[in-house]
């Protein structure tokens, strides 16, 4: 038996079978050695990475964040699981962070895909995003910092919910004053805001519209800045905003003409000057003065820096900018800043 | 109807304060739309107007205290009180006294929804 196993036809058949055992284990196309899975994955499905941009704030960059929005939307409209890389962003702010929480909230945005992300490798936007309370609302597995700086609220029920408009304005004078103060003018912006939502929300009778008021749903963030002492507040909701709404489409029945999307930013600009009055849904007589008190309010100088985010339209009231965007906005934003 | 900075004149009156009798926070405008609406309070302020009426007396309506006034609220309560059958906006601009420090501007904003209501 010795003299068997020891010569060469048997060394080279042995050689042969050790190869061809060995090969299944490594397969075929393989090179030798373990290789990792390539890519990003949720739950055992390949995820869709999707970049967000470096300057991650729609009334700063609204051009690249309706672009990465609108990534995201036909990216789950394809049924992808999705991975948010923020690892280049830059700059966050709360008007970003928010944007960002009512889509990946909105059911009919996701069609229920799994969704996941990643933090920022610059510390200062790192602290941005997790000082805003972005994640009290989504879950981590690292240690983040509190969220000491920011609150966000979204809307909890059918009704409107004045008490976190209050909520709101005492976290933000607290954090800037060390005490409570009242802010009228804020809290006035805030119900009213709100209150659009839940009034001029789309549909037929009354009681559908108000149905459909009690689905669309919005959320309110405030953010203190540290290094002015200012305070940043952003209203959005995740309606059909305002140029689509059954008001404005009254409006442009009122005046009599078909007038195209181009012209929404003048509209916006003369429905915020009182040049045309905006009728309620309902159409009943003083209704609909919304927009109105919140401008205002900007002009008696309770809130500064107001900017309207709506469909098409990018109005920065500061600067009397009304602008039409190249990608709409389907929804309404409202951000201005106190000091 | 009178407007004041602070002071309290000295004639009898029937005192209503939004801030301590109803809610710090008003709301939306109907009671179906959230809590403390305009409607509610107008129960309140109905209820006030006619006891001072009784008595041949201003009702003087304190507007400070609260976090703020929605337009919808103001406009349901006062031009609400003023669209009442038996009231005219005259008779509610007489009666009604604002006493308003903090926002004075909201004096000749209630004014306007009062005289406004029926138009």
């Amino acid at each position: 038996m010795k003299k068997l196993y020891g010569e060469p036809p048997w060394k080279e058949h042995s050689a042969r079978r050790s190869a061809a055992q060995l090969q299944p284990k490594l397969g075929r196309s393989k090179p030798a050695g373990h290789q990792r899975r390539q890519g990003y994955w949720l739950r055992g499905r390949r995820a869709l990475r999707i970049k967000a941009p470096s300057v991650f704030s729609l009334v700063q960059n609204h051009d690249e964040m309706l672009f990465f929005i609108g990534l995201l939307k036909s990216a789950f409209a394809r049924n992808n699981s999705v991975v948010i890389d923020m690892r280049d962003v830059n700059k966050v702010t709360s008007d970003g962070v928010i944007v960002m929480l009512s889509k990946l909230s909105d059911e009919a945005f996701v069609r229920g895909n799994d969704f996941g992300g990643n933090q920022p490798r610059n510390r200062t936007a790192r602290e941005g995003l997790q000082r805003s309370g972005f994640f009290e609302f989504v879950s981590t597995r690292s240690l983040v910092e509190p969220s000491e700086h920011g609150r966000i609220r979204r809307k909890k029920s059918f009704q409107v919910e004045s008490e976190i408009a209050d909520e709101l304005i005492r976290f933000a004078t607290t954090k800037m004053f060390h005490a409570p103060q009242c802010r009228p003018g804020v809290y006035r912006v805030l119900v009213e805001c709100m209150g659009n939502t839940h009034e001029h929300a789309p549909g037929g009778a009354e009681d559908d519209a108000l149905d459909r008021a009690g689905r669309e749903s919005w959320w309110a963030t405030v953010y203190v800045h540290e290094t002015t002492n200012r305070a940043s507040f952003t209203f959005v909701d995740n309606g059909v905003g305002i140029f689509r709404s059954v008001t404005v489409r009254k409006i442009r029945r009122l005046l009599g003409a078909v007038i195209g999307d181009s012209a929404n930013p003048k509209l916006l600009e003369d429905i915020l000057q009182g040049r045309i009055q905006f009728p309620s849904r309902t159409g009943k007589k003083n209704r609909g003065k919304g927009l109105r008190a919140i401008f205002r309010q900007f002009q008696a100088g309770t809130v500064k820096e107001l900017v309207i985010i709506a469909n098409d339209v990018f109005a920065d009231v500061a600067r009397g900018r009304y602008d039409l965007m190249k990608i709409p906005f389907a929804g309404t934003l409202l951000h201005w800043e106190i000091e | 109807m009178q407007a004041h900075s602070g002071a309290v004149t000295s004639t009898a009156s029937v005192a209503l304060s939004v801030a301590k009798d109803f809610s710090r926070t008003p709301g939306p405008r109907k009671r179906s739309e959230g809590k403390w609406s305009g409607e509610e309070f107008l129960d309140l302020l109905r209820a006030k107007y006619l006891e001072a009426r009784e008595l041949r007396v201003p009702l003087v309506v304190n507007l400070d205290g609260a976090a703020g006034y929605p337009t919808s609220f103001l406009e349901a309560a006062f031009g609400g009180l003023a669209r009442d059958r038996d009231k005219s906006p005259k008779q509610v601009l007489d009666t009604l006294v604002l006493l308003c420090r903090e926002e004075p501007d909201l004096v000749d904003e209630i004014r306007q929804y009062i005289r406004d209501a029926r138009a």
